[in-house]
């Protein structure tokens, strides 16, 4: 699993005590399922900005990149993981 | 809509009366003195932390000033969504003509306030910082988002009036922020007043037509609108740009602080409450 990916599950897991690290897969559906809010969405964001140490392409804040961990890292992922 | 259409007009009439030019009104200096504050101290984010404790004042200075370019920032966002909602609402359906006519001058006005705080942000602070909040989609009952819309109004609207009150008058500031800030509660009295009466109108004719899971929906979505907004208030670019090196531990630890969780409950006590009073909330929000 890559470094991103590892950070935001576990920025996941921890932020969501409900969610079952079982079964939280790299496609998991956050939104659908309800994983994510609104705010926690936010807070991703600034996560993201902070463990890659530079602000996130905002043009890329978009639901659709929120989907499941696999497009969180297809977006946001500062160099090619 | 009787009464609100009476409102309306009245405020229409005032906006003529009050009608102002922000191109002429407001002169812009080429530099700030830094040596000044542009941000009421205790209105300043981490204001009650012991990181904030621990500055000298011209680093408590230097923080307000990115503070108030975040906070203009914040108006920035909140007045584009806004826009766009009220022109989706001119000559809406059924709506009485005072309605448009007063979203007119309500359009008018915030498109004015933009220029004047994108005017302060480009000119000193070289940015606007940028806009994080991301709305998802949903499905609406019938009246539901026309309610959510204007409710969303008046929570933006009465969280930044607070502060420019309290900064409008106060002389510890620079004069020109100062000026910002009262230019912009003038008209923010009125954008008020109208989003008060809306929103509990609008509440009033749809909610008995929903069911009550639409109404823990419209609940569950003012809370959340009433964090993400104060969300925006805790920014660690300002942190960052105003010199510390741990800005994100910062940013969170100041939204945990028992003290800034005060004052936010504090500065929304005024907006939350008139909801619990309408109804148009059933609890208060952990804010």
């Amino acid at each position: 699993m890559s470094t991103l990916k590892h950070q935001v599950r576990e920025w996941i897991l921890s932020t969501n005590p409900a969610v079952d690290g079982a079964t939280l897969t790299d496609e998991t559906p956050l939104l659908e399922q309800k994983i994510l809010s609104s705010i926690q969405l936010m807070d991703l964001i600034l996560f993201l900005e902070h463990v890659q140490g530079q602000p996130v392409d905002i043009d890329q804040v978009r639901p659709e990149n929120f989907h499941s961990l696999n497009t969180i890292c297809a977006a946001f992922a500062a160099t090619p993981e | 809509m009787e009464r609100l259409a009476r409102i309306a007009r009245k405020l229409s009439d005032a906006s003529v009366k009050r009608y102002n030019n922000p191109y002429a009104e407001f002169q812009w200096p080429q530099d700030l003195p830094m040596d000044q504050w542009h941000f009421a101290p205790e209105l300043i984010s981490l204001y009650g932390l012991e990181e904030y404790a621990a500055l000298n004042e011209p680093q408590q200075k230097q923080l307000a000033f990115w503070e108030a370019v975040n906070f203009f920032g914040i108006n920035i966002h909140g007045e584009k969504a806004l826009i766009g909602g009220l022109a989706e609402h001119l000559y809406y359906m059924n709506w009485s003509p005072e309605l448009s006519e007063y979203l007119h001058h309500f359009l008018d006005e915030e498109n004015k306030h933009m220029t004047v705080f994108g005017t302060f942000c480009h000119r000193y602070g070289k940015k606007v910082y940028a806009d994080k909040k991301m709305a998802l989609p949903r499905d609406y009952a019938k009246g539901e988002a026309d309610f959510l819309f204007f409710a969303k109004v008046v929570i933006f609207e009465e969280l930044v009036d607070h502060y420019n009150m309290a900064m409008g008058k106060d002389e510890r500031l620079h004069p020109l922020v100062q000026h910002i800030n009262q230019y912009h509660h003038n008209d923010e009295a009125r954008h008020l007043a109208f989003g008060r009466e809306l929103s509990k109108s609008l509440f009033e004719q749809w909610a008995p037509t929903w069911n009550e899971q639409t109404l823990a929906g419209v609940q569950a979505y003012l809370s959340n609108y009433i964090v993400s907004t104060w969300r925006e208030y805790y920014n660690p670019a300002v942190y960052a740009d105003a010199g510390f090196d741990n800005s994100y531990a910062l940013y969170q630890k100041a939204w945990s602080a028992p003290a800034c969780r005060a004052h936010r409950e504090a500065v929304s006590a005024n907006c939350i409450n008139y909801f619990l009073e309408h109804g148009m909330m059933t609890e208060r929000p952990a804010l």
